[in-house]
């Protein structure tokens, strides 16, 4: 399963790297990787391919990846936290606050953050945002703990109210923003891989990175905290520790992939869930699992988001939402068929 | 030897344990009886590290409760509780596996796998291991926890005594499966020179596979005793609230039986 998942995403990163405006073969992919490697091929290829690879296709397919696999891997270590499988990355509160941020930062740039914007130049929106997202969720995670123990029931209620609050305050500034504006921080919003170089890739690559090697190494506790949290306790775990360990990778992956590409949903939700109904809701399975699962599917949505409407660019979150809603919907109405 | 010494412990201004000293040896079942609400739950979960005594020590093989390591704790003492929360669709094998975690990095998947089939035998559920946990009924799910918790503490630790702590292990049973996981639980005691506690409701139940009972009330310790000193009817009419005669087995004569007595339908008085 784990094995057929890689070659299919190997094979999904050659097309992707070779489809769109300028058409490269996957064998001309190939050599040209492995002529930057320093190994020459006899297969042909222009210097116009050569450079619209490694300079445009590649830094985004390899944040696409990073951003897709963390997102899902981050979505199932959610649901094992909360142990619901309807839990989501957003529900810390992460996204919500990285977009309030980021709003915030283009509506009032010109005005308030005029000197950060010179500081920053144009990684003050990555910056303000991952600022925003670990903020909101210190503040739900502060709510949810009770000084020796995190409620998880708390930790849902709290990501909910803040979640809303961060909602209302963003709508404000939405409503105060001019027609310009109002358009950035739509696209914001939605997400995006477009205009990703290697300076992105190498500033989010580390943290997301930490992610997606850590939290599937958590998958025995994990799987133990499936059967409650004193039970992972009595079979040696350290639950306290493990439940601030998760939200906090969680908190890094999601918040350095919405302050890189903004808001892509429906992947942290439904590739986990995806998964479950193939390779049951064993976390060691699960977590690398949902990574792969993650990465193509964020490549695929990707790959229609730059194509689709070429040479324009749909907003990334509408393919995710179009492909995920209907599938979340499906799985609601199974779950209440089923009666629980 | 577990050893819980003087423990109290209190939630807010409620105090749901007051001085409570019990020992349970290695090899002997040790039965916790009383009324809804003594804070018979209360104990299993003090004794288990859940809930912290606010007064009292608690130790295990000679060593204070803090100062054991949390993965050596977990190969010692099994714990069942009431109920599991697990609502993910894991098969009955895959459960019970899960015990196994504490023994993950010194025995192999294989010999672990191979402990897990042993401990779905033991509890009469091999029957069960594809099976899917969540289809389970209430009383499958019952004996599958056991298994679980048998299997993770199935072999000798060292030279460190075993304990095996039940909350209710009998409350979804069947007739025959609660005398069939009492035995169980009796033989792993004597098999395995394991100390067991469980929190039983039937005192007939405790009279016949227990050494001793443990009778709470109200948050103390009323008496710890083998069951012919403990089921005495004015002792449990006084406990329980509610007339009860004590006989004796017809097979075994040295074993009480409690018979209750019935009640008045209400508004005609007794007899």
């Amino acid at each position: 399963m784990l094995l057929g998942l890689w070659l299919l995403l190997s094979l999904s990163c050659l097309l992707v790297l070779g489809n769109g405006v300028v058409n490269i073969s996957p064998g001309q992919a190939l050599a040209i990787l492995a002529d930057s490697l320093g190994w020459h091929t006899a297969w042909p290829f222009s210097h116009e391919q050569q450079t619209v690879l490694l300079a445009i296709r590649a830094p985004r397919l390899v944040l696409g990846l990073l951003v897709g696999g963390s997102l899902a891997v981050s979505g199932a270590a959610m649901q094992g936290l909360f142990r619901n499988p309807l839990a989501d990355p957003a529900l810390i509160g992460i996204s919500s606050g990285a977009a309030l941020a980021a709003v915030a930062v283009i509506v009032l740039q010109n005005t308030l953050f005029s000197g950060l914007a010179v500081l920053l130049g144009h990684y003050l929106l990555p910056v303000a945002a991952i600022c925003g997202g670990f903020t909101v969720s210190w503040l739900v995670y502060r709510l949810a703990d009770s000084g020796d123990r995190l409620d998880i029931g708390s930790l849902l209620l709290a990501g909910i109210a803040i979640n809303a609050l961060a909602g209302s305050a963003t709508g404000l500034l939405v409503y105060i923003s001019n027609d310009d504006q109002l358009r950035t921080l739509t696209f914001w919003s939605m997400g995006s891989l477009s205009g990703v170089g290697w300076d992105s890739v190498l500033l989010g690559a580390p943290f997301l990175a930490l992610n997606l090697i850590v939290l599937p190494l958590l998958a025995y506790p994990l799987n133990a905290l499936l059967l409650g949290e004193a039970e992972a306790g009595h079979l040696g775990f350290p639950v306290e520790r493990l439940k601030t360990a998760i939200v906090a990778l969680v908190a890094l992956g999601v918040g350095t992939a919405v302050a890189l590409t903004g808001i892509i949903g429906f992947i942290g939700l439904v590739v986990p869930h995806l998964l479950r109904l193939l390779v049951g809701p064993d976390h060691r399975w699960l977590l690398p699992g949902s990574a792969l699962l993650g990465a193509l599917l964020l490549l695929c949505s990707d790959y229609l988001a730059r194509t689709l409407a070429a040479p324009a660019e749909v907003p990334i979150g509408i393919i995710t939402g179009v492909l995920g809603s209907p599938f979340f919907l499906w799985l609601l109405f199974r779950q209440k068929i089923m009666g629980h | 030897m577990l050893i819980a010494d003087q423990i109290s412990v209190q939630i807010g201004s409620k105090s749901l344990l007051k001085q409570v000293s019990l020992t349970l040896c290695p090899g002997e079942v040790l039965a916790v009886v009383g009324p809804n609400g003594a804070g018979k739950s209360s104990l299993l979960r003090t004794l288990s590290g859940e809930l912290s005594p606010h007064s009292g020590s608690l130790s295990l093989n000679g060593r204070l409760l803090p100062g054991w390591d949390a993965g050596q704790l977990a190969k010692m003492r099994g714990v069942l509780p009431q109920s599991s929360a697990l609502a993910f669709r894991f098969s009955v094998r895959d459960v019970v596996l899960m015990g196994r975690s504490p023994h993950r990095k010194t025995h192999s998947h294989n010999q672990n796998l191979v402990i897990t089939e042993q401990a779905l035998a033991l509890t009469d559920t091999a029957h069960l291991a594809g099976r899917i946990y969540t289809t389970l009924s209430g009383g499958e799910r019952q004996r599958v926890q056991l298994a679980r918790v048998l299997a993770q503490i199935w072999e000798p630790c060292g030279e460190l005594q075993r304990y095996l702590l039940l909350d209710e292990p009998t409350s979804a049973l069947d007739l025959a499966h609660q005398h069939a996981v009492l035995a169980i639980t009796r033989r792993f005691a004597d098999s395995q020179n394991t100390g067991v506690l469980a929190i039983l409701h039937d005192l007939n139940l405790a009279a016949l596979y227990a050494d001793r009972i443990a009778v709470l009330h109200d948050g103390s310790l009323i008496v710890t005793d083998t069951p012919q000193g403990v089921l005495n009817s004015s002792l449990i009419q006084q406990v329980f609230q509610y007339p009860v005669s004590i006989g004796s087995h017809p097979l075994y004569p040295a074993c009480p039986l409690l018979i209750p007595h019935r009640q008045a339908p209400p508004g005609i008085s007794a007899r």
